[in-house]
């Protein structure tokens, strides 16, 4: 039995682990507190990513190499939406998965019928396309001087300032993001999804209409990614092109091959080890060297393949 | 779903043709399929057997004929020279997007005219036209609400055109195509022309037209389900959810109910397990809810098979070759089972080398070789058939046998 | 008006001109990725690094950075040698390890190393824009070889041209003229037959990729000097533009791979003068995003990769 089925249907394995990460914030931990929680929210924004990045390659075996060009537009909508607007950010989070949903239908519909390696390539281009528009469109995005003073994420009217706020809120979003992932999984739709992961045109004679149930995957994937970058953007309050490279959906992808594509505690397991050990390098390498820290990540990758290329947590029973 | 009555014509192929490129591997095949019966579909290898399933199920499609179930049309009416009308139709429809949005755009956006967002805008919408332009041979609804999007988008363009009415002097870009402005009357034949074209795609007849084929996952949700000649299972599956998925086309929760827990999913759900169990008990399998699909012996993943395709609750099953590679034991068993599923209402046409199975099964028999029909009739009268006996066993038999 | 026509013509050769010399350089790039896609159906990311390597090596013989210096001609050939070196040992080391895995792992890999050689670069050398020392290169590559009017072409354009269509021609004669490149040819058609007929797969692979990254090599020295700047992004981005020319062309198609590299360089240049500079790697991506989606194949397509 997978971990997932195991973790996710027994409560007293998972509600200590969501107790032991309520009390995160409260723990005693010096003058290294506000570092830590600040580590911490990122480690949970990257968990939210490698569960919507495991949707498409995990549910449905085709690569997407352009994950943060829906981060990227999530960022960008909630951030100008905020800055143009100053609408609460329960009312810009949605918009902004909204409209990240409708760029992964767009990008998707044309795809259905790519093998693997074009379809990685489409949205590798794609996600490149976006970057590039949001570089370039002064008039709409600012360009390389970036949306500053972005305002904090707010709630019933008061402004959520403490850094701990910041750190529940992003929580919740992740266990919300959790609740739908895991619920489908075990549902008719993620059974339509492994089956056309597994063989599309078995898939089809068994009557699932394979079209219709990769798009709600793009769509789905695409949503979260834009409703993580929503939060990033209203957490961290400026955003600039330059945030929003390949790399950064290289990295996401290194979490949950890392993990085990497809599997939803191997997603949270590879933000929750790689996050973190990025920080970490970061602190222990000298600054010259600062740049090791993506070489080992590119080591990381191929010793996975190499070695175990399911993950840590495979999907499939070997 | 009302049973049909027993005798009642449920699958009627008329001269199906299947070629690919140079090859004709199913020429002008024709067969009936009626309630309550167990048809077998025999031949030499290479006969044309599993294609010609293929093109029942919509897994390939067929170059010509006529399938009809259950009172459905399984294959389009299109012409090939209607659907070649169609397509050039189609394909200047898409080449309207190149004279509208540069139009349009140097309107609303004098300054942005002709630059790199005009031309990616430009090559996306031709884009969205062209993509719509590929699956013109499959049935896809919602490229047709694609199709009236940008329509739309079209009218709003020209109507914007219209209102503002630009002195044209302003276009950059003017200088470097001096013919443009003499399209500008061509603009307003081209508004006319688009509601046209929307309007012709509603009618039903071009909706048929545009019906030329028929998806693999609307047939089984019409009633045919199928197995296949090298087995299809999705093995790293366990076998409860291999049959689990057979249910998916009789089952509607969708996003929303799942996510959300509505007691009409939750329902579904603990019916979908019954009902598969159900199934797998039937083919005997159900000792082995969890197994994992790919580890199942051979025999058992047939059956296995079987009981997804049963699960789909069809009126006729195709089952291609069920007892290849099963030892006498299996076979007799198989036998037993496919009359079970006859006996529960389902018609069955079965593609088998086995002739023990056939001859013991089968009501009718069909016989094809080289992807022609050379005979058919009962079973004994097939036996005897100088023209079968002449395709598996050579000429020198068949005038032995005479 | 004819001397504003005269105008408008020069700007046009002389884009013409700036054009097919980037072409030949994204030729010779994309070749290398469309032979190695041609034998064992994979996207060789890394590609993109191997070429800014050969600029990286030749710089550092040149300039003296590893502790001594070379003349010209010497730091070329040595560089390409190791480029195509380092292309067999990518292929040993990473990919060859997992030609039974499934395809996706091999891409992933690929794009594992990339990233790897990428840092690597960096570290080694910084993130700094490198140039060639002036003592270093042959005086005569940055004057004019040819003047028509006002547009100029150096003879570096006409070494870079030169270079890449003897390189070219000598390709095809191993493609198809030598056992070699039938072996290739083979291989890329069907490889269990090809092994099944005695022919060393694996051998006849690092064979492509020295070749394929050899030419990669020269490439990322022509550019080096072509420039004068040499930092370890570039190969990311002739990379996407290289691979963007080896898909429109056919992936998998050496002529192919020539045409489109020609086609994109042009549509960069052009592209880039005519309707914007900072979309130009834009134009890269649109046209792969264009191709794939219309007609997957390519122009001169072979490989179909389109599901049924």
């Amino acid at each position: 039995m997978h971990l997932d089925d195991r973790l996710f249907n027994d409560k007293r394995l998972y509600l200590p682990l969501l107790a032991v990460v309520l009390i995160l914030p409260w723990l005693p931990m010096g003058s290294a507190g506000p570092y830590v929680l600040r580590v911490a929210t990122l480690t949970l924004v990257y968990m939210v990513l490698a569960l919507g990045l495991n949707v498409v390659p995990g549910f449905t075996g085709l690569l997407d190499l352009g994950y943060v060009g829906f981060f990227g537009l999530g960022a960008y909508t909630a951030g100008l939406l905020t800055v143009h607007y100053q609408w609460s950010i329960w009312l810009v989070l949605p918009l902004a998965a909204l409209n990240g949903a409708f760029w992964g239908v767009l990008r998707g519909a044309p795809t259905l019928r790519l093998s693997d390696d074009y379809f990685a390539i489409v949205t590798f281009g794609f996600s490149e396309l976006i970057i590039l528009v949001i570089r370039n469109e002064l008039w709409l995005t600012r360009g390389p001087m970036g949306v500053p003073g972005i305002a904090r994420p707010d709630i019933f009217g008061r402004v959520l300032d403490q850094p701990w706020q910041a750190f529940y809120l992003i929580l919740f979003f992740l266990l919300l993001v959790l609740w739908v992932v895991v619920k489908i999984r075990s549902s008719r739709l993620g059974r339509a999804w492994f089956a056309v992961r597994e063989d599309e045109i078995a898939a089809e004679c068994v009557g699932v209409n394979v079209a219709t149930y990769k798009i709600i995957a793009f769509a789905l994937s695409a949503a979260i990614g834009a409703l993580a970058g929503a939060f990033y953007a209203r957490w961290f309050r400026f955003i600039h092109p330059d945030m929003f490279k390949f790399w950064e959906s290289i990295l996401i992808l290194c979490l949950i091959v890392f993990g085990g594509m497809g599997s939803i505690t191997g997603a949270l397991l590879g933000a929750l080890v790689l996050i973190p050990l990025t920080e970490v390098l970061r602190i222990v390498l000298p600054a010259e060297l600062s740049n090791a820290r993506y070489l080992l990540f590119g080591l990381i990758i191929v010793f996975m393949m190499r070695w175990r290329p399911a993950g840590l947590l495979p999907v499939e029973k070997e | 779903m009302a049973e049909p009555k027993t005798g009642e014509l449920l699958l009627k192929a008329q001269k199906v043709v299947k070629r690919f490129g140079g090859l004709t591997a199913v020429k002008e095949v024709s067969l009936e399929v009626r309630a309550g019966e167990i048809v077998g579909l025999i031949g030499p290898n290479g006969a044309g057997k599993t294609t010609f399933f293929n093109c029942l199920n919509a897994v390939a499609v067929p170059t010509s004929g006529e399938i009809t179930f259950a009172g459905h049309s399984l294959v389009s009416q299109v012409t090939p020279a209607t659907g070649r009308l169609i397509f050039r139709f189609s394909l200047l429809f898409a080449l309207l997007s190149l004279l509208w949005l540069p139009l349009a755009l140097g309107v609303v956006w004098p300054e942005t005219f002709f630059r790199m967002e005009a031309v990616l805008a430009l090559s996306t919408l031709a884009l969205f036209r062209i993509y719509l332009l590929k699956p013109l041979r499959h049935f896809r609804p919602w490229s047709r609400l694609l199709l009236i999007i940008f329509t739309l988008v079209d009218g709003v363009c020209a109507a914007s055109w219209l209102w503002h009415s630009p002195d044209f002097s302003e276009i950059t870009f003017f200088d470097l195509f001096p013919f443009y402005p003499m399209l500008v009357p061509g603009a307003l034949v081209l508004l006319t022309i688009t509601p046209v074209f929307l309007l012709l795609f509603n009618l039903p007849r071009v909706k048929e037209a545009f019906g030329q084929h028929v998806r693999a996952d609307v047939i089984t949700r019409l009633g045919i389900g199928r197995t296949f000649q090298n087995i299809r299972l999705f093995s790293s599956l366990s076998a409860l959810d291999n049959v689990k998925l057979g249910r998916h086309c009789r089952t509607r929760a969708n996003f929303f109910g799942i996510v959300l827990g509505l007691p009409q999913a939750r329902k579904e759900e603990r019916d979908s397990v019954a009902k598969a169990t159900e199934c797998l008990k039937f083919v005997g399998l159900g000792e082995q809810l969890k197994s994992r699909a790919g580890s199942l012996p051979y025999g058992d993943q047939r059956r296995l098979e079987i009981a997804r395709a049963l699960a789909t609750e069809p009126k006729l099953l195709l089952l291609d070759e069920p007892a290849a590679g099963m030892n006498p034991t299996e076979s007799a068993a198989l036998i037993t089972l496919v009359r079970r599923i006859s006996q529960a209402g389902i018609a069955v046409l079965i593609i088998e080398h086995d002739m023990k199975v056939i001859m013991n099964l089968a009501d009718r028999i069909y016989v094809l070789d080289h992807g022609e029909l050379i005979a058919s009739g009962t079973p004994s009268e097939v036996r005897r058939n100088p023209k079968v006996i002449e395709a598996y066993l050579g000429a020198q038999h068949a005038a032995a046998e005479a | 008006m004819l001397a504003a026509i005269l105008e408008q013509s020069s700007l046009f050769l002389q884009q013409l001109v700036n054009g097919i010399t980037l072409g030949s350089i994204y030729a010779l790039i994309a070749v290398g990725y469309t032979m190695v896609y041609g034998v064992i159906q994979l996207i060789n990311f890394a590609h993109g690094e191997i070429y800014m390597m050969g600029a990286f090596l030749s710089f550092s013989l040149l300039s003296g950075f590893f502790g001594f210096g070379l003349p010209f001609g010497l730091a070329v050939v040595l560089s390409v040698l190791a480029c195509a070196l380092a292309g067999v040992l990518l292929d040993i080391v990473a990919y060859r390890p997992l030609r039974r895995a499934p395809r996706l792992a091999a891409l992933i890999t690929a794009i594992g190393m990339s990233i790897f050689l990428q840092n690597l670069a960096l570290l080694i050398w910084g993130g700094q824009i490198q140039a060639f020392p002036q003592n270093s290169i042959p005086v005569f590559f940055s004057e004019p070889a040819l003047l028509l009017g006002d547009v100029v072409i150096s003879w570096l354009q006409v070494v870079i041209l030169s270079t890449a269509i003897f390189l070219m021609l000598a390709l095809h004669l191993i493609v198809h003229y030598t056992r070699i490149g039938r072996a290739m040819r083979a291989i890329s058609q069907d490889k269990t037959a090809a092994a099944l007929m005695g022919v060393n797969v694996d051998r006849v692979v690092s064979y492509t990729f020295a070749i394929g990254s050899g030419l990669g090599g020269v490439a990322g020295i022509l550019v080096g000097l072509y420039y004068n700047a040499v930092y370890p992004t570039m190969g990311y981005f002739a990379g996407i533009k290289a691979f963007a020319a080896a898909v429109l062309g056919g992936i998998g198609s050496i002529p192919g791979a020539i045409l489109g590299g020609g086609i994109l360089g042009l549509a960069e240049v052009f592209g880039g003068g005519y309707i914007s500079s900072s979309y130009s790697n834009g134009i890269a991506y649109a046209v792969m995003i264009l191709v794939i989606l219309v007609k997957p194949t390519g122009l001169f397509g072979r490989h179909q990769r389109d599901k049924a």
